[in-house]
């Protein structure tokens, strides 16, 4: 009775992860295909000939007006890395401010910084576009970075990883009268590696993935960054739609968040539990 | 020590955060309510025009529809997430389990990649006699399913979305329910057990209301997200066929972005944002005492 049970357990368990991976196997087995075995009934799970020049192809040409898919890559790597870099500095700064002072208001202050992670993007989309044109800050990579370099989670995250700091370290630093942005910058920061950590593939993997917010305050190739660029991929080419090569550059996106998330994936687990309010 | 010092200080490290909020949060909502005032097409200057935004905005056949889209594609996605998620989670709950990381992996993968790379390969995998779907049907011998046409059929089309969804998002709230399970204390699971509970009983007399603060903040946080999600829509259907997946923010976009009616769709963000912040503030009332306790 056990052992049937936990084999259906297995069972199940397994269907759902083919079910989950059959989108990435089919993509990946489409990418090193021809174009016409892409879509074919039944499907070829292994490609007849095998072409992985559809990887350079996909990679390097021009896409619309002289950028490439390599180039819009590149602006998504610098958006994720500078937004990472910015919110762990911040957020780390920011949640001391919030875990290791006591003052009126504090709470309040913090709750109004974490309900706004309750509201959808989408819901933001039209004000945050109104402050960003007024700004000056229209189809500039900065457009993307500045508005998530500190957001309610990530304020939220630093200061539930602060709190378990020992507060005797901070007073025997006082006591020898080191000033308060030393103590932050000597004693607590060195001790957030797991919180820089959790911070920085969470805010990476964010910032990789945005789409809508690219998509209305971008408007030169130039500046495109990787969703955006894949997502106009169909523009431009031959009459004939090469999902070969779409496929080829939707693995080259999905490629560097997932190694990025597997080399993380202790951290950003221990982020997701965090942010859902469970005690470590 | 004085309190003085500690508010001083407090100020200091938060001020980044306060300057923040208010230029990316307050301000822009200010300015958006503002011109949801007038008249303004975006290029031309603005006219005060009063409520009468708000008023076409309620007497809009066409926001209407948009509602109603929404709650179409809103409802099957998250029941089905967080069902899903629940499920899964109860069946990782095993620490006998082999396999068990490399599932948990697996399971949040979609989570954690792009919507556009994985929204190109569900356009495949919808198209009728061709894609991967098809290609399916016909392997398990349900060719009469072959044909159907998943995104461009007003009935299928909000079903197709919703699969998308649920596919790309139940990994996430799995994971957080897992981590919910596993903190229920064992003892009251045993004596539960002792007394002859069966499964089903323990789950919905004892480890749910364990972890009720868990189960709102799965459900709030899936639905505001599955409320806004704008690019399961623009990548498989683009609101359409006609407006049967014209979702909320597909409304906005279009009307902001496209048609240029600033004004008009400051309006109707205004309203979803507010719709959105009452339900968000409701929440986090329930959710106070999760999070400090």
């Amino acid at each position: 009775m056990a052992h049937a049970k936990r084999a259906l357990k297995y069972l199940v368990l397994g269907l759902y992860c083919v079910i989950t991976l059959i989108p990435f196997l089919w993509m990946i087995s489409a990418s090193f295909k021809r174009p016409q075995d892409v879509l074919t009934v039944p499907i070829q799970w292994i490609p007849a000939v095998w072409q992985p020049q559809n990887y350079r192809q996909a990679l390097f040409e021009p896409r619309f007006t002289g950028y490439s898919i390599a180039d819009f890559m590149g602006n998504s790597l610098f958006v994720a890395v500078i937004t990472s870099l910015l919110s762990v500095f911040l957020s780390t700064f920011i949640g001391y401010g919030f875990a290791k002072f006591r003052f009126r208001g504090r709470d309040a202050l913090l709750w109004g910084m974490l309900s706004t992670t309750l509201l959808p993007f989408s819901s933001v989309v039209i004000p945050l576009y109104l402050i960003v044109r007024a700004l000056g800050l229209i189809d500039s990579l900065w457009a993307l970075i500045i508005p998530f370099a500190i957001t309610g989670q990530s304020i939220f995250l630093a200061r539930q990883f602060i709190i378990t700091v020992p507060s005797e370290l901070m007073d025997a630093a006082r006591v020898d009268g080191a000033g308060e942005f030393h103590i932050f910058w000597r004693i607590v920061f060195p001790l957030l590696g797991p919180a820089v950590a959790t911070l920085g593939i969470m805010t990476f993997l964010f910032s990789w993935n945005l789409f809508l917010w690219p998509l209305v305050v971008l408007s030169s190739q130039r500046q495109f960054t990787l969703p955006l660029g894949l997502s106009l991929m169909g523009l431009g080419s031959t009459f004939l739609v090469d999902y070969h090569l779409w496929m080829a550059a939707s693995t080259l996106a999905v490629l560097p968040p997932l190694v990025f998330f597997l080399l993380l994936q202790r951290p950003y687990l221990r982020g997701l539990e965090t942010l859902s309010g469970l005690k470590e | 020590m004085g309190s003085r010092r500690e508010l001083r200080y407090g100020l200091t490290f938060i001020s980044p955060a306060i300057l923040f909020f208010l230029l990316f949060w307050i301000l822009p909502v200010v300015l958006a309510v503002g011109y949801s005032l007038t008249d303004w097409i975006v290029g031309r200057s603005a006219r005060l025009v009063g409520l009468r935004n708000y008023v076409a905005l309620f007497t809009d056949p066409r926001f209407h529809e948009s509602l109603l889209a929404t709650l179409k594609i809103t409802l099957p996605a998250l029941v089905g997430t967080c069902g899903l998620a629940l499920f899964l989670a109860l069946l990782l709950n095993d620490d006998k389990l082999r396999g068990r990381r490399v599932a948990m992996l697996i399971i949040i993968l979609p989570f954690v990649t792009d919507w556009v790379a994985t929204g190109l390969v569900w356009q495949l995998i919808y198209l009728p006699n061709s894609g991967v779907l098809a290609g399916l049907f016909s392997q398990l011998g349900l060719r009469q399913w072959m044909t159907l046409r998943w995104t461009t059929s007003r009935q299928l089309a909000p079903l197709a979305i919703a699969l998308f969804t649920i596919w790309k998002t139940t990994g996430l709230y799995a994971i957080i329910f897992l981590a919910g399970l596993k903190s229920v204390p064992t003892p009251q699971l045993e004596a539960a057990q002792v007394d002859g509970a069966n499964f089903w009983q323990t789950l919905a007399f004892i480890t749910l209301p364990l972890m009720r603060p868990l189960v709102v903040f799965v459900l709030v946080s899936a639905f505001v997200s599955i409320v806004g999600f704008f690019e399961p829509v623009y990548m498989l259907t683009g609101g359409g066929p006609a407006d049967a997946t014209r979702t909320l923010p597909i409304f906005l976009y279009e009307n902001f972005f496209q048609f240029h009616k600033g004004g008009y769709a400051s309006a109707a963000g205004i309203v979803f944002l507010f719709l959105c912040l009452g339900f968000a503030l409701i929440a986090a009332r329930f959710l106070q005492y999760s999070y400090y306790e």
